[in-house]
């Protein structure tokens, strides 16, 4: 991977000092999306050796809920309380609903900087478009990051050069896939009552 | 940062219960609202989801580390 190390005392081109910063967010980008999406389909999915589909890693949950006890041999109509008793029952969900995903992506990024412009030069390139003839100037800006130096007591020289990035991330919702996925089997959750223990 | 926003609906009432892993692991039942039913983690899928939240802790470690 190759990593961006600018020399803010020599002379950088414009473009540059702007896209070294995005490219830089841009990869944190994928990085992250990539591990998630990654983490997704070897963990919360298994892939079916035959069909080469994906199918959702289930889990087993538990549910215990009061019901209106009609089997009570206690209950009596002259009990004006209704006899509940607690059932527990079994139902699945994707092992995906409950992994605390994050969307996390990178919104905003600011770069500010004071530049001492140092030189500029300017490219002129002609496209012959049928019988027109197209002239494309661009001018292209160098200069060194302006900043302060300072020298201190044992005669060294510190110079910085200000170049500040400011990142700002923020949460998206999940991917449509995921919530497709998530959506479905949560709308079939179909309790299933826990099997009794055999008696011997 | 974290999606704050885990929730399933109920499977008697579908009202949206609101949960946390990490507690359903520890083995907090989470009440409906509604029904007043509660949902909890059945113990035979614990270890699995254990595993999973151990491995999604490792790739947020990894990530953090620009790996």
């Amino acid at each position: 991977m190759a990593t961006f190390k600018p020399n803010l005392g020599k002379d950088l081109n414009i473009e540059s000092i702007i896209s070294a910063p995005l490219v830089a967010a841009s990869k944190a980008n994928i990085m992250m999306v990539t591990g998630q999406t990654r983490f997704l389909l070897e963990y919360c999915f298994s892939k079916n050796k035959e069909s080469d589909i994906y199918e959702p890693v289930m889990i087993q949950m538990s549910i215990v809920s009061s019901v209106v006890d009609n089997e009570n041999p206690n209950a009596t109509q002259k009990d004006k309380e209704v006899p509940f008793k607690e059932v527990k029952m079994n139902f699945t969900i994707p092992l995906l609903c409950l992994v605390p995903l994050n969307s996390i992506v990178i919104k905003d990024v600011s770069v500010d900087f004071d530049m001492e412009i140092t030189s500029s030069t300017q490219k002129e390139s002609t496209k012959k478009i049928g019988d027109n003839q197209i002239i494309d100037k661009k001018a292209q800006l160098n200069g060194k990051i302006s900043g302060s130096s300072s020298t201190d007591k044992k005669s060294s020289t510190n110079s910085s050069s200000k170049l500040k990035v400011g990142i700002k991330a923020g949460q998206l919702p999940l991917p449509q896939g995921v919530l497709a996925v998530i959506d479905l089997y949560t709308k079939t959750i179909q309790p299933v009552p826990e099997p009794k223990p055999l008696s011997q | 940062m974290l999606n704050q926003d885990q929730k399933i609906p109920c499977p008697v009432c579908k009202t949206p219960i609101h949960f946390d892993t990490y507690q359903l692991l520890s083995g907090t039942q989470f009440k409906c609202t509604n029904c007043d039913s509660s949902i909890g983690l059945s113990a035979e899928s614990r270890p699995l989801v254990e595993e999973t939240m151990k491995k999604f802790e490792d790739m947020k470690h990894k990530l953090g580390q620009g790996k």
